[in-house]
């Protein structure tokens, strides 16, 4: 037994939507991603971990409780930032936390107080009152603050500016050097690639790969996007046996997977004067993940 | 077993709609009972007379007994305490489970080591409590005014079932609107059924009090069980009636809390 288990889960909502027969288990100290575009089922399989719905079929654990019947022993030691973040709006943002300290039977606040020191958080405002990222700052130190053994994050860093991402996965990286278990929601590799010890891909309510992230990322091919001081210097990396394609008379985009090191030789070389990266889609990084390598 | 920690957080949310519905019907129970005047009643029932009957008695201003305590009862449980509280219900009962799930802070709710039944008690506790609390607040002040303005007048007995009467029809009519409240994921159709099937049972009293061919209706409506008459005469009736409201309104809170547990919450 895991930490989270998923047991054959199936919610069927109709017309494609829901997820079936989904199962996958996150063990102790590891950081899970979940990865699936819009409306794949992630937030639908969070409901059932978090003990908000009832699975039509199958069964979910967490530290080898029921998900739905056992709901409130499991959220004793669980935190859980939700997707769509919506807090209780009228008040500030200390009372607030506070209040769900209370409501979890929370003494201490110290660690309410340094989470929001590190991100940064104006507490004496009133929640209404806030942007998107700041709400989903209150939303993050309402997640960790009482030291839970197990996260559950829906999409964490939407909303928040580079450098608080960047203290995100600082802060993500020490929990789990303290072997907290970490599952972990997106639609952006991006986001979870830094942390992720495993990445499970959802596809249309079902898991289709379950992949060691340090693969996944050997795989995961990138697009650059090379733009040349002449024509000819393009015509000329064109035949660099390179996977490429013309975009314009200087520029080409070219897909590189694994080490990129002599790739980026060959273009300084080559006449390149300028490299951007082309940011994949999942969806792109699934079809190029399977659809080269087959199954 | 509620969770105090969210009974307080209720209490603080809550008591601005609750304080305002109480002034409101401050004012109304002052104005009510100060009009009171034995020797003016005669004229005012001249002047009334000019008026339809039908109109009048939809209302409940159908005045047989011309007492003080008679005079509340058509006055103000005929009309005033049927309509405000049941606004009060309705909107409280939505505040504090429909639209918590529709707009998703109920993840902060049930998010935490509380069960589902004690975040759902906790709610119900404190929609009925407030119902009492208004129930109890309106009796005395109308005690008080009645007392401060016609000493001695007051069938306090008489007045009491009143109130309980009033009360335990409230705590049905607004047991419905908690259960709506519980049923629902949104705020629009916990507000359609849970305020729409107690005004419907409200117009229907409204016409049954018309009289005539309309009477019939008195056996469709849940307000009938409340019988402003009976109780004022003491009869078994008007108090068979508070005991079958009573027992719908926990009827209601249970079913509603009992949904509550069992359905799913997208939030």
């Amino acid at each position: 037994m895991g930490i989270i288990d998923v047991f054959h889960i199936t919610k069927d909502y109709g017309g494609q939507r829901g997820i079936f027969d989904l199962s996958f288990h996150v063990e102790e100290g590891e950081v899970f991603g979940f990865l699936g575009p819009n409306g794949a089922g992630k937030t639908t399989t969070i409901r059932h971990l978090m003990g908000f719905v009832r699975a039509d079929m199958g069964e979910c654990f967490i530290k080898g409780k029921n998900c739905w019947d056992e709901a409130s022993l499991i959220q004793k030691k669980l935190g859980y930032l939700p997707g769509e973040l919506s807090l209780l709006e009228h008040m500030e943002a200390w009372d607030f936390l506070e209040f769900v300290a209370r409501m979890r039977g929370q003494r201490s606040m110290r660690r309410a107080r340094a989470l929001a020191e590190r991100f940064e958080l104006d507490v004496s405002q009133k929640i209404r009152r806030m942007s998107k990222g700041t709400k989903q700052k209150v939303g993050l130190v309402c997640a960790f603050m009482h030291n839970p053994d197990v996260l559950i994050l829906d999409e964490p860093t939407s909303g928040l500016d580079p450098l608080m991402q960047s203290r995100f996965v600082e802060l993500l990286l020490e929990e789990k050097d303290m072997g907290k278990t970490i599952f972990l929601s997106s639609h952006m590799l991006d986001e979870i690639e830094k942390t992720a010890d495993r990445i499970g891909i959802l596809r249309e309510g079902r898991l289709a790969a379950v992949e060691d992230a340090a693969k996944l990322r050997q795989n995961y091919q990138k697009t650059y996007v090379l733009t040349f001081d002449g024509p000819a210097a393009a015509e000329a990396f064109l035949r660099r046996g390179y996977s490429c394609e013309r975009l314009g008379p200087l520029q080409l985009s070219a897909r590189v997977r694994g080490p990129v090191a002599e790739f980026l030789q060959d273009a300084g070389s080559g006449g390149a004067v300028s490299i951007d990266v082309k940011t994949e889609s999942l969806e792109e990084l699934f079809m190029h993940y399977y659809g080269r390598d087959g199954q | 077993m509620i969770c105090y920690p969210l009974l307080g957080q209720d209490i603080r949310s809550g008591w601005k709609l609750w304080a305002g519905f109480a002034a409101i019907l401050t004012v109304y129970v002052a104005l009510i009972v100060g009009m009171y005047d034995p020797d003016i009643t005669r004229t005012m029932e001249e002047l009334l007379a000019s008026l339809p009957p039908q109109m009048l008695a939809a209302f409940g201003f159908a005045m047989e007994d011309t007492t003080l305590t008679g005079f509340i009862a058509s006055y103000l449980f005929g009309f005033l305490l049927l309509v405000l509280p049941l606004i009060y219900e309705v909107a409280a009962a939505v505040r504090l489970v429909a639209s918590m799930v529709e707009k998703g802070s109920m993840v902060y709710l049930v998010g935490t080591p509380n069960t589902r039944g004690k975040i759902i008690r906790t709610q119900g506790f404190f929609l009925a409590g407030s119902q009492g609390a208004l129930f109890l607040y309106v009796g005395v002040l109308g005690a008080a005014c009645a007392g401060y303005f016609f000493p001695g007048q007051l069938d306090i007995p008489a007045y009491a079932s009143l109130c309980g009467g009033a009360f335990c029809l409230h705590l049905m009519l607004g047991g419905f609107s908690f259960l709506a409240s519980c049923a629902f994921g949104d705020t629009k159709r916990a507000l359609l059924w849970g305020g729409g099937v107690p005004l419907a049972f409200y117009l229907l009293h409204m016409l049954a009090n018309m009289g005539g061919r309309l009477d019939i209706l008195r056996y469709a409506t849940v307000f009938s069980l409340f019988d402003t008459e009976a109780l004022l005469a003491g009869e078994g009736l008007g108090y068979a009636g508070m005991g079958i409201l009573a027992a719908a309104g926990a009827a209601e809170y249970l079913a509603g809390m009992i949904l509550f547990r069992k359905r799913d919450l997208s939030i």
